[in-house]
């Protein structure tokens, strides 16, 4: 009686003997489920800040730009797949979720209610301005926050104890 | 060489890190520049069959398909994403051999960045450096507000240098001329303790009444301006198109008026006049003091550099402490808030100790907050207040040994009035330092309020408008393309002819663009594309009132503004009599129920007594429609919140009011449109299907569909449709 509702949702979780992932020419993720090739596909993260490989949404491509995707199932983890696929997977993921790291603020400045900062990230230097701390800080953990910019991109802070004093000095009172 | 019709910088590589990829669109092709590596790729658009980019979380990419094929070929962060999507526009423009239009580059390039000083904008929308704003202009413009008021101010001025006249008199007459001149033998004035000491209080007296007034005129002078600073924004306001605001939050416009107006008025009456008070005393004291004795004057002046180390640097970390404990203040806040406002979830999820959890822990946070505030405290002022005193002592030790060898003419008096004077020096340095924050502060509210002020609405009333008297009510639409972000269209080529009398039902899938339709036809927006009549008229050529008085609307969203039942119902017509204020009602079947309320029509709403249900509200909604008589009527999902008795008592109402009048409804119940002389579905911004009720049901599409589903979900709750 109590997973009534479970089996009502009548989720599809996918493993590797339902789906397999393939590169498309152009370069892009493309699925074959239950032996049809279904083209392009999109990889969704249920919940991308603590289930990075974990829960993974897999929808066909809408067919026209217009169009709403529909989810074919839900990955519950990579570990049925083969290498190739992990990495086409992953591949997509990152593209999808890139989430720059901030190794090294530079400086950061606080200047009429907006901070201007200058870092270097593992993808490179970057300079961003955030407005309206209070909502602009995803906390990840106790020791890890996304900051937001103005244009909503987001950078991640993977350890507070070590992020340097600039920037503790300004995001201090926010946490 | 061939110049390009647009150019695009993405910033990212392929591999997803930060770069700088060149985007350029020719005529013919698009050609890809990559910075670092030089490389260089032609796409010919006729290779090209489908060009279009998709937006990620932190980044988006451009992907053309080619063979069948999609191939991402750029990459941006969502730095660029706003005009990636302009970009793909013009591409899919010149792919289509369409000619380019100024509005095409709205949105482009490397706008988001201050063009003098190269560093983003801390809105985007609001493209407004602050490092580089005009603060000549925006000084001077403020300005603008007080020749209204030049008799009182110039009053203010003249009690202002009086007051720092007297402010550097009073130490001089209690020190020196006291001490040196009445209680010194031989001294001018020998003796004559009760006539100076009369004069020090007339001094003291008149300071006091200058004081008076000058406080007096500032308060009628500054209520003033807040009057004049915020009728001009409310106005202002009430003038820009919905677009306005729907891309501000209304809490912070609410926030503008008030706050902003507010600010800006005491920096102008108070804080400069403060300063001006200020800095005139200090330039006074400091000349005195020299002329007095230079050596002392100096000694006066030594804790000077503290004082501004400690307001810049200490005070500034103290500030954030407090910041931190009003941080944890208004979380508490909105822990109680929370909890008390969905009282009824928590009890009835028996989560009380959760909740009382919760509480505990912000509480907690709060108490360590108040701590630290009130530890930093007791060690930030006692400092302060320490070196001021030194800085005091030194006075004494240099001026008293000067005193005792008598060198450098220095008597006792004149140390009593450097003693006075040091008391007097910090304050005005204090307020001088501290008025750079405020002045960039209100500078920064006064730009906000300008840039309301100089906003210029997207809807614009035509120079020679047509006045149209009366409206029959035929709408048509030819070829009507909209879309509320650029390459986002909501409506594509809607062609639609609506005859007078007839009533048209909406129908189509949430975010379809059914209350777009019915957005532009009231004018809330303007059509991009094509064109939209009214009686053969371009709405954008009728006069603005004459187009509101004759369209009427009932919304889901049943807004009742502050004020009587009877003044709302008369809310678009205010001249109507209080007959036809209840004839109205009556036929909104909501007589009755106002009836039952103990000040019938003059019921005030908004108080606690009168809660009106949903279906009540909406039948006032309907009865100010009805009193408007109007010629078009927009009913937008105006039964989907209410009971089935009510929505038939609704339904009535509604048969009543749509009676000969162009009529536009839309519902998602769709046996609500059953009288509807035409259905248009509508799909994707596209009309997909027209006819009545039967030829649609008959055709089997879109609308039959839909009927189905419908019919189905009734069956499955055990009710049958009565149709």
């Amino acid at each position: 009686m109590k997973n009534d509702f479970k089996d009502a949702a009548d989720v599809r979780y996918l493993t590797s003997s339902d789906i397999k992932f393939y590169e498309t020419k152009g370069g892009l993720l493309g699925a074959v489920l239950d032996g049809e090739d279904v083209g392009r596909c999109d990889v969704l993260r249920l919940f991308p800040l603590h289930q990075p490989e974990n829960y993974l949404s897999v929808r066909r491509q809408a067919q026209s730009h217009r169009d709403r995707s529909t989810e074919l199932g839900i990955v519950e983890n990579l570990d049925s797949f083969s290498m190739e696929e992990k990495a086409l997977i992953r591949h997509e993921l990152e593209k999808r979720y890139f989430l720059p790291e901030i190794i090294k603020v530079k400086n950061a400045k606080e200047e009429f209610g907006h901070t201007y900062w200058e870092v270097e990230t593992n993808a490179g230097e970057r300079s961003f301005t955030t407005f309206d701390m209070s909502s602009s800080l995803i906390r990840v953990s106790s020791n890890s926050v996304i900051l937001i910019d103005v244009d909503g991109s987001r950078y991640l802070i993977p350890d507070l104890s070590k992020a340097d004093d600039k920037a503790m000095k300004i995001l201090d009172i926010w946490l | 060489m061939e110049e390009p019709e647009a150019i695009l910088r993405c910033d990212m590589n392929t591999d997803c890190t930060y770069g700088e990829i060149w985007l350029l669109a020719y005529k013919d092709r698009l050609t890809l520049l990559d910075a670092e590596t030089k490389m260089k790729c032609d796409y010919e658009y006729d290779s090209i069959e489908e060009f279009h980019n998709e937006d990620f979380i932190n980044t988006g990419q451009f992907v053309f398909t080619r063979d069948g094929e999609s191939v991402p070929f750029a990459f941006y962060s969502n730095s660029v994403g706003r005009s990636a999507s302009r970009f793909t526009m013009v591409v899919n423009k010149l792919r289509e051999k369409l000619d380019l239009t100024e509005d095409d580059f709205k949105t482009f390039g490397d706008d988001n960045v201050c063009p003098t000083c190269g560093k983003p904008y801390r809105d985007p929308r609001r493209k407004i450096c602050p490092k580089c704003m005009n603060r000549k202009a925006i000084i001077l413009r403020l300005m603008g507000y007080l020749p209204k008021y030049k008799l009182p101010i110039a009053l203010m001025g003249v009690c202002m240098v009086m007051t720092a006249l007297i402010g550097v008199l009073r130490p001089y007459v209690s020190g020196r001329t006291f001490y040196d001149e009445v209680l010194t033998e031989g001294g001018k004035y020998f003796g004559m303790v009760v006539p100076v000491v009369l004069c020090l209080m007339v001094l003291e007296v008149s300071r006091l009444a200058i004081n008076i007034i000058k406080e007096r005129i500032a308060a009628k002078v500054s209520a003033n301006i807040v009057f004049d600073i915020k009728s001009q924004i409310f106005s202002a306001m009430q003038r820009l198109s919905m677009s306005f605001f729907n891309s501000q939050h209304t809490g912070s416009l609410m926030n503008r008026v008030n706050n902003d107006a507010e600010e800006i008025c005491f920096t102008i009456l108070w804080r400069i006049p403060e300063l001006i008070i200020n800095s005139l005393t200090l330039i006074g004291t400091a000349y005195v003091m020299i002329v007095m004795n230079p050596i002392l004057s100096i000694i006066v002046f030594i804790p000077v550099p503290f004082t501004v180390y400690m307001m810049k640097v200490v005070f500034p970390k103290f500030r954030k402490v407090k910041n931190a404990s009003w941080q944890k203040r208004s979380k508490l806040n909105s822990v109680i808030n929370d909890a008390l406002s969905g009282i009824r979830v928590v009890k009835a999820f028996g989560k009380e100790n959760s909740e009382i959890d919760r509480f505990s822990k912000a509480s907690e946070e709060l108490y360590e907050a108040n701590i630290k505030e009130g530890i930093r405290g007791a060690r930030t002022f006692p400092v302060m207040g320490y070196i001021t005193s030194l800085g005091g002592l030194f006075v004494w030790a240099v001026g008293g040994a000067q005193v005792m060898n008598n060198t450098g003419g220095m008597t006792f008096g004149m140390l009593m009035t450097f003693v006075g004077y040091m008391g007097m020096v910090l304050g005005p340095i204090d307020s001088i330092v501290n008025s750079i924050d405020w002045l960039t502060e209100c500078l920064n509210c006064a730009h906000r309020l300008f840039e309301i002020i100089d906003r210029k609405s997207d809807v614009v009333q035509s120079p020679n408008p047509v006045r149209m008297e009366d409206i029959e009510g035929n709408i048509s639409l030819k070829n009507v393309t909209f879309s509320y972000e650029p390459n986002k269209p909501v409506l594509k080529n809607i062609n639609l002819d609506i005859k007078k009398g007839e009533m048209i039902g909406l129908v189509g899938h949430s975010g379809a663009g059914k209350s777009t339709i019915t957005n532009i036809i009231t004018r809330l927006y303007d059509i991009q594309e094509g064109e939209l009549c009214i009686d053969g008229v371009n709405i954008k050529d009728i006069e603005h009132g004459d187009l509101h008085r004759r369209i009427g609307m009932v919304l889901q969203e049943t807004h009742l503004f502050s004020g009587t039942i009877m003044e709302n119902i008369a809310f678009a017509r205010p001249d109507a009599t209080r007959e036809e204020i209840v004839c109205a009602a009556r036929l909104a079947n909501a007589h009755d129920f106002i009836m039952k309320l103990p000040d019938g029509y003059e019921t005030e709403l908004g108080k606690r007594s009168t809660n009106l249900s949903g279906g009540e509200r909406q039948r006032i909604n309907i009865a100010r429609a009805i009193l408007l008589d109007p010629r078009i009527l927009i009913l937008d999902e105006a039964t989907a919140s209410v009971d089935t008795e009510t929505e038939l008592l609704i339904q009535q109402a509604i048969e009543t009011l749509t009676k000969g009048r162009t009529t536009i409804a839309i519902a998602h119940r769709l046996s609500t449109l059953k009288n509807a002389d035409r259905l248009v579905v509508i799909e994707r911004g596209e009309i997909a299907e027209m006819g009545t009720h039967a030829q649609l049901e008959a055709a089997g599409g879109i609308y039959a569909g839909m009927l189905g589903k419908q019919k189905e979900a009734l069956k499955i709750r055990g009710v049958e449709d009565e149709e």
